[in-house]
């Protein structure tokens, strides 16, 4: 199976053969280079999924993944959940006071962080950050035959590069989220401290009475799906990018840009869900 | 039909004992690009077969075949008693280990030290091994190609020649039965190239391995092989020792020699 999946890559751009094109294909030849990615990218998530449950497992470089995609993002994550916090009090705070719903800001800011604003900042930010780096860091080995080196002694780079990377992804971008959350009420609430002298009791009991249970939840579930974009897409660009330089930067472009297009999407996607249980 | 008469001619099956690469008929074409067209050779055990020819002629192309990096769209490809095209991937794996690629550009891991490269194939296909085991291969690795030395440097730190040595380190510590080497002198000054030509013929002779040597450099050619196969146009168009090669009247073969 994987060696049907590596000859797939490998032979993509001339898979299809002069007699096939001629007498099996009859789907428009312009078509093609959309359905020969698809296939790419359905056989690249199933590989991933294969390789995820079969041992042995990559314990080490999966934990080390978890540190670069998760703790070295904890300080960009932190300070721009926390001005976000800020800014979004203090632009709903006017039109509150206006209608005389002062009160309302600390459940306000809380639905509005951790249904959206939370997940949408730290996958966001992700995207940039953690899905370029990925992109450009396996787009450079491709280039270079490193990644041809680990194939040719047998050192199966797909688990030890692409599903360690794809995972840790996975589990870190909820956990970021959990923190961004957490340090946008916080800084939430010292902003709507200094100008009204709300208490810290009262501010976050009106948070938690806010939110449900199904707002975590949802919340959360969809930041997995995110994370697994982000560290989908950039495994993808990254692992079967094009020779050369160019290639690197085409593959972190694309990593970013794709992977922010498919957090919009997955966002809308999880909206639909999520209502329809409310 | 001329695929069918050739297959006829030299079976798939392997006759001689001493042939370890088979290499029948192949076919490969990137898109409309065809670059290799028809290419049949064999390797001998213990015997370096330059394949010599002009840069873009599929030299590359035909080593990856045998290693299942890439695959031909026509052709049979059989190492060491094995039809790569038909194996799965833990016998891919299996065979692959009795192989060692030398890359054109060294293809050391950038983010892990001289030490770390040389470990990484180890540590993954031997996992049993314990540190002391892998120090002594690393170190006899890297003895072996006189670089004891460099084990704490990052790839960055060496130079062209040394980046070289330590890929073919890195092969021998698998202690494969074949190695191919993809351009080994490329990018090199003439004193480095012939260094790394003479650790060419020093490692078949120490470790009895066979090799496939890639290279469009006529010194490498003659140093290194005991039989010569030049390519042309993803054809073989002679193969013999470097003297009968080199007495070519072929227009490409000849202009090659006489530059």
């Amino acid at each position: 199976m994987e060696k049907e999946l590596t000859h797939t890559t490998n032979t993509i751009s001339n898979s299809l053969s002069h007699q096939e094109k001629e007498e099996k294909i009859m789907i428009p030849e312009r078509f093609h280079p959309f359905f020969e990615t698809m296939a790419k990218i359905a056989s690249f998530i199933g590989r991933f999924f294969k390789n995820l449950f079969t041992p042995p497992f990559e314990t080490t470089a999966f934990l080390e993944q978890c540190y670069k995609i998760g703790y070295q993002s904890l300080l960009l994550i932190g300070i721009t959940a926390a001005i976000a916090g800020v800014v979004f009090s203090q632009q709903s705070r006017p039109s509150l006071v206006a209608f005389g719903a002062q009160s309302w800001l600390p459940s306000f800011v809380a639905i509005a962080v951790v249904r959206s604003l939370g997940p949408l900042i730290t996958a966001l930010i992700c995207s940039g950050k953690v899905a370029s780096n990925i992109a450009a860091e396996l787009s450079s080995m491709r280039v270079t035959e490193q990644i041809d080196a680990m194939e040719v002694s047998a050192t199966k780079p797909f688990k030890y590069l692409v599903v360690t990377r794809i995972l840790a992804a996975t589990i870190m971008i909820p956990i970021l989220t959990i923190f961004a959350d957490t340090l946008s009420l916080m800084s939430s609430f010292l902003s709507v401290n200094i100008l009204d002298q709300t208490n810290f009791n009262l501010f976050f009991t009106k948070v938690f009475e806010s939110i449900s249970f199904l707002d975590i939840i949802g919340s959360i579930s969809k930041t997995v799906f995110f994370g697994f974009a982000i560290g989908a897409v950039a495994c993808y660009k990254g692992y079967y990018a094009s020779k050369g330089t160019v290639g690197v930067g085409k593959a972190a472009n694309g990593a970013v840009v794709t992977s922010m297009f498919l957090i919009f999407i997955i966002d809308l996607l999880a909206l639909q869900v999520i209502t329809f249980f409310r | 039909m001329e695929n069918q008469l050739v297959i006829e001619k030299r079976p798939v099956t392997n006759k001689h004992n001493k042939e370890i690469v088979t290499v029948q008929n192949i076919y490969k074409s990137f898109g409309d690009k065809k670059v290799l067209q028809g290419v049949s050779f064999h390797l001998d055990k213990g015997e370096n077969l330059v394949v010599l020819g002009k840069s873009g002629t599929g030299k590359s192309v035909l080593i990856k075949c045998l290693v299942g990096l890439l695959y031909p769209d026509r052709g049979s490809v059989e190492v060491l008693g094995e039809n790569v095209l038909e194996l799965d991937p833990v016998g891919l794996d299996a065979l692959r280990l009795k192989i060692g690629f030398n890359f054109q550009n060294s293809a050391l891991y950038d983010s892990m030290t001289v030490g770390e490269n040389l470990e990484f194939p180890l540590k993954r296909n031997f996992r049993d091994m314990t540190e002391k085991e892998l120090d002594k291969a690393v170190n006899e690795a890297l003895e072996s190609v006189g670089l004891a030395h460099t084990r704490d440097l990052m790839p960055s730190e060496l130079s062209g020649g040394m980046r070289k040595r330590i890929g073919i380190a890195r092969t021998l510590i698998l202690k494969p039965e074949i190695m191919l080497y993809d351009e080994p002198t490329s990018g090199l000054d003439p004193v480095t190239a012939k260094e790394i030509n003479e650790l060419i013929v020093e490692v078949k002779e120490k470790y009895h391995t066979a090799a496939i040597v890639i290279t469009h450099d006529i010194s490498c050619a003659k140093t290194t092989g005991d039989r010569i196969m030049a390519l042309a146009e993803g054809e073989v168009l002679k193969e013999g020792t470097f003297e009968e090669v080199s007495k070519t009247n072929h227009p490409a073969l000849k202009a090659f020699f006489e530059y």
